[in-house]
């Protein structure tokens, strides 16, 4: 008798199982991507949080490609053991996927977590699976558990820091017109030092009585445009990008637009470009820390406050209750900490920044070596003009480097941004429209006489350092010559300039025209009736009184004003006493370390009338 | 020699023939799609401007196409060491050549080049394919 036996067919391994069914899951999801990308692909990409793709063919031909790749993992699909290659390749594809889309970076890995998510779990199971089959044909009891937990928990932590990563990666907004740009857009700052929105909106209301007045925001000079809300808008100056949150950071523009009114009841103008006269930088970073440090600077505080002027859910709700607000409270703590050493030196005040003490001690890491660089914010005018001038003009009040691409970049830094956010073309786009960007004409019409007779007295006394053809214009007069407050130049030093040629954090950042040069800068003239207070460190007021001798130029004035004074050139600055502050703008007292008004008397030995003359010629400038 | 002898070798001899004539055709649409993808991913730019691709399109896209295209490639692999045993990845190949010819021809300018070579080499490898399969059968005793 014989027996038959028959051959039972292969019982399917459970995690071979999950593979075919993890394959057929990225079919599908190839597929619906892919249609769905081929039908809306700019809504894909604003999902996916990744820039504007022009043209739209681009992403519709890979919405196209991955859906015909789908096609390609049926057979691994369908019976992975006889389809062992496309099994495989299934698997190593989309890992390459992956990898493409890392070096990629910023919001494009969302496409590599895309192949992950199906790739990480397919080439588990067929480890598991091709690992038991070998097992059980070599009548061993491996199973390849351990390596695929292991495997898993990698899998699964590197997923989590993909999606940390496109979710903190900075959402710009677009700016169509360059001088938008210049006004709202982000300079790579936002995630190193913004501040989330609703947090920073609601601190001018729960923080009121830490600013100069009732004002919000505007209290300390910052510039609305008009149709913006300052109680939710942002004030000229700062970038709103989305970095995990909505968060709101400084740019160029903060200390580089004016504001002016030709009378106290005419339409205010805003000047792009120009030295920001009433904003007040150092009181804005101390109203932030102080702020932090206040006791209202609470949860139960800020919400309500926050609330008002934004919807949130209640899922932000708890977040900013237990993680934002405690962490930026902080960092804001920090911060002021980082500025402790701005209290041992004259404050700022409207106007005027110390641009490069806080990169020396901050960026840098270098001393406090008690040096004090407080001047006038500058007009950054006239870039491709300076250079037709001269090329290579020296830039910065004294001339510490020759090339607008490194101020340019080394601005941004100073202002907080960070290598993972820095993008070169946002910076190429500032210098190119400030390259361009012409001083506004005068509105000044002094008697056409006195004007002509004005301009003889220049072209003797003047020219040689202020004409467009003079044989010192921008180049740098020594400190011996010009007289004026040493303090500025005093700041930057040798071991500054070699720190700062040699900074190479987060990136080599290729600067190379830092340099150490004692004195000041011959300035060209354009503009020069939105440039006041005049001199490096602001502390003339008017062009009237920069041609009087220096014992008679105001010891203490008003900084701060937007009223244009067309009699004396620059901005209305009454005398005040700086015991006792203003009702409005900021009393700049000359005889504090820095601030010192000696020096550039150039003129002030006219006669009276020439100096008349002279002042009608200025004031068409 | 018997005829039917004759038949029998003349018909697998054939058969080796057509499978050595697909394999070299689409060994070496397998080769320009490879150097195409590497090109396209290591000089994008150049690539964009050389083929007056529809543009200027971003750099990262055109290395995205080069890198699919690159993967198309080795995921036509199987297809391409046994094409007889192997069918899927030759046929899903085919069709999707004359499918992103139509998409090229669509997207146009440089692209419609491309969607030229494409349908090309789909007819070249259909026609091809179908004589392989059909000397297959014959050979068969």
């Amino acid at each position: 008798m014989s027996t038959a036996t028959t051959t039972a067919p292969p019982i399917e391994d459970g995690a071979l199982r999950w593979f075919r069914r993890l394959v057929w899951a990225g079919i599908i999801a190839n597929v619906v991507v892919g249609i769905v990308s081929l039908a809306y692909p700019t809504q894909v990409l604003e999902l996916a949080k990744v820039d504007p793709a022009t043209p739209l063919v681009w992403p519709r031909l890979s919405a196209m490609l991955i859906m015909l790749l789908a096609g390609f993992y049926i057979p691994a699909a369908l019976d992975p053991d006889a389809n062992r290659f496309a099994a495989v390749f299934a698997v190593v594809c989309r890992f390459a996927g992956t990898i493409f889309m890392a070096v990629v970076g910023g919001h494009y890995i969302i496409f590599g977590l895309f192949d992950f998510v199906f790739g990480a779990p397919q080439a588990i199971c067929l480890y598991l699976a091709w690992q038991r089959r070998k097992a059980a044909a070599a009548g061993r009891s491996g199973s390849g558990t351990v390596v695929a937990i292991i495997a898993s928990l990698l899998a699964a932590g590197a997923f989590a820091w993909g999606a940390f990563h496109w979710l903190m990666q900075p959402v710009l907004p677009q700016f169509a017109s360059d001088e938008d740009y210049f006004k709202y857009g982000s300079i790579g700052n936002d995630g190193a030092s913004g501040i989330p929105y609703p947090i920073w909106i609601a601190m001018q209301d729960v923080c009121a009585r830490h600013l100069p007045r009732p004002q919000g925001y505007a209290a300390l000079g910052f510039l609305y445009e008009r149709g913006r809300n300052p109680a939710v808008d942002t004030p000229i100056g700062f970038s709103r990008a989305k970095v995990g949150v909505e968060r709101v950071a400084i740019n160029c523009a903060v200390c580089h637009t004016v504001r002016a009114r030709m009378a106290a009841d005419a339409e205010p103008q805003l000047y792009v470009g120009a030295a920001a006269n009433t904003v007040d930088v150092l009181g804005y970073l101390q109203f932030l820390s102080r702020c932090a440090a206040d006791e209202r600077f609470t949860a139960d505080q800020l919400l309500p406050a926050m609330a008002a002027k934004v919807k949130l859910s209640w899922f932000d709700k708890i977040t900013y209750r237990f993680v934002l607000i405690p962490f930026v409270r902080k960092r804001l703590l920090e911060q002021g900490e980082g500025l402790a050493w701005a209290k041992r030196r004259p404050a700022w005040g409207p106007g005027r920044i110390d641009p490069f003490n806080p990169v020396k001690f901050g960026m840098l890491h270098l001393a406090d070596d008690e040096t004090i660089g407080n001047s006038d914010m500058q007009a950054i005018w006239n870039l491709n003009a300076r250079e037709q001038i001269r090329p290579h003009a020296p830039l910065h009040w004294d001339g510490l480097n020759n090339s607008v691409r490194e101020v340019v970049i080394s601005s941004a830094l100073g202002d907080g941004t960070v290598a993972r956010e820095f993008k070169l073309p946002a910076m190429e786009r500032i210098e190119r429209f400030l390259r361009a960007l012409p001083p506004p004409p005068s509105p000044h019409r002094p008697d056409a006489a006195a004007v002509e007779r004005g301009k003889a007295i220049f072209a003797a006394n003047c020219a040689e350092c202020h004409a467009p053809d003079g044989t010192r214009t921008l180049t740098v007069i020594p400190i011996a010559e010009i007289g004026t407050d040493i303090n500025r130049s005093h700041m930057w030093t040798e071991l500054a300039r070699d720190t700062y040629n040699n900074f190479r954090e987060g990136r080599d950042w290729g600067f190379k025209s830092f340099r150490k040069v004692s004195g000041y800068v011959a300035e060209p003239l354009g503009g020069l009736w939105l440039n006041g207070p005049y001199l490096h460190n602001g502390s003339v007021p008017t062009l009237r009184d920069l041609l009087e001798p220096a014992a008679q130029r105001p010891a203490a004035f008003v900084r701060g004003l937007d009223i244009v004074d067309a009699r004396n050139g620059g901005f209305l600055a009454p005398p005040c006493d700086p015991r006792a502050p203003p009702p409005e703008g900021f009393c700049f007292d000359t005889r504090l370390v820095g601030n010192g008004n000696d020096g550039h008397v150039y003129g002030t030995a006219l006669p009276a009338s020439d100096k008349s003359d002279l002042l009608a010629y200025l004031l068409t400038l | 020699m018997t005829d039917d002898a004759l038949t029998i070798g003349w018909t697998q001899a054939e058969a080796a023939t057509r499978r050595t004539a697909y394999r070299r055709l689409l060994g070496f649409t397998l080769i320009v799609q490879t150097v195409l993808g590497l090109i396209a991913l290591i000089v994008p730019v150049w690539l964009a401007r050389s083929a007056d691709l529809p543009g200027p399109p971003p750099a990262g896209w055109v290395q995205l196409w080069g890198v699919m295209l690159l993967i198309t490639a080795s995921l036509y692999l199987p297809g391409w060491i046994e094409p007889l045993h192997v069918r899927w990845p030759n046929i899903v190949g085919i069709i999707a050549r004359v499918v992103l010819a139509i998409a090229y021809v669509s997207l146009g300018r440089g692209l419609r080049w491309f969607a030229l070579y494409e349908l090309i080499f789909a007819v070249a490898l259909a026609w091809s394919y179908r004589a392989l399969l059909r000397a297959d059968l014959m050979s068969r005793p």
